[in-house]
């Protein structure tokens, strides 16, 4: 009785400790997986682009864009956001893009978001000089719609800012669309 | 001796199985806060999470057949959370190129860089472990089967 009654406690503490290491290694795995996305993706976003954005502030020359200029600072933490508006469409672009003059046909040629195929958009991007413009197509597909009612594009702003874009590309993509 | 383990099992079988549920209803809050329905391809993991607790339920109500069926979904799982990983690290390769650190250098890196920049999630946003919490409920119902006193009762 006594030995069985023993084994119950050894049990009960075998049990413990198993829960326990089970609850420790869930925990774990949690913290690798959903903790890692937003502060490597906030790390790199914010500290990097601003050095790049401070510097073509002072350099480049300000011609914004209105679309530029109204843009929302809405992504918050994403490169693009750090950027100053000016250096957007005057900067030589960091992602060896280069950005049409402001006020060009290209730059004023407007896609709608929701609607425009693939190929349409990655024709604007193109046409815009956004460097990737297929795969940025392809994304400004996949989180598709985008409120009517939010003519700032807060919501593809904040999608895209998760690739770490340069700074100012954002802005150029948002730029070509309507909605 | 004996008596003291076979006392403790159907304890640590139900945990293990409320273990699975709740990592479930983790993954299920997690992927609804990441939206992850935007691509045709990532409704996978809602299905997986769909045949976890389907299998978890299984094992909580259990026969023979039951049991067998439960450790099927579990392996249909853990292949989609293996699908999930390869995903996650592919859909990071391909934005590669997008990341404005590697944009211009993308093209000349080798191959085993490039995936291991994918891999590590210095580039793209997926977080390329992240299924594996999937195989971690699915194997947690697994485990509750294992030596069920249900296969043996009907094998006999």
């Amino acid at each position: 009785m006594q030995i069985t009654h023993g084994t119950r406690r050894w049990s009960r503490r075998a049990l413990l400790t198993s829960g326990v290491g089970l609850v420790g290694a869930l925990v774990l795995s949690a913290c690798s997986g959903g903790a890692a996305s937003p502060s490597t993706t906030g790390g790199t976003a914010t500290a990097a682009p601003t050095t790049q954005a401070a510097a073509k502030a002072t350099t480049a020359p300000a011609a914004g864009s209105p679309q530029v200029t109204s843009a929302p600072v809405s992504a918050s933490g994403s490169p693009q956001t750090a950027a100053s508006p000016a250096s957007v469409s005057a900067s030589p672009a960091s992602t060896s893009a280069a950005p049409p003059a402001a006020g060009s046909p290209a730059a004023a040629a407007k896609v709608n978001a929701n609607t425009a195929s693939v190929a349409e958009l990655q024709r604007a991007f193109e046409a815009a000089g956004i460097s990737a413009a297929a795969r940025w197509a392809r994304e400004v597909e996949e989180y598709r719609p985008y409120p009517t009612d939010d003519p700032t594009f807060a919501k593809l702003r904040r999608e895209l800012a998760k690739y770490n874009p340069g700074p100012g590309v954002v802005d150029q993509i948002v730029a070509t669309l309507a909605l | 001796m004996m008596r003291g383990d076979e006392g403790s099992g159907p304890l640590l079988r139900r945990g293990i199985l409320w273990l699975a549920g709740l990592v479930t209803v983790g993954i299920a809050v997690d992927l609804a806060a990441d939206r992850h329905w935007t691509q045709p391809v990532q409704v996978i993991a809602w299905a997986a999470l769909v045949l976890t607790g389907v299998a978890a339920l299984l094992v909580g109500r259990p026969t023979r057949t039951r049991l067998q069926v439960a450790r099927a979904l579990v392996a249909l799982v853990i292949v989609a959370s293996v699908l999930g990983v390869w995903e996650h690290v592919e859909s990071n390769y391909d934005a590669g190129e997008l990341d404005y650190v590697y944009a211009d250098a993308w093209g000349g890196l080798s191959e085993p860089n490039r995936w291991w920049l994918a891999l590590s999630k210095t580039v793209g946003p997926s977080p390329p472990f992240a299924p594996g919490a999937l195989a971690q409920a699915a194997l947690c119902v697994l485990l509750a089967t294992v030596r069920h006193p249900a296969l043996r009762r009907e094998t006999a």
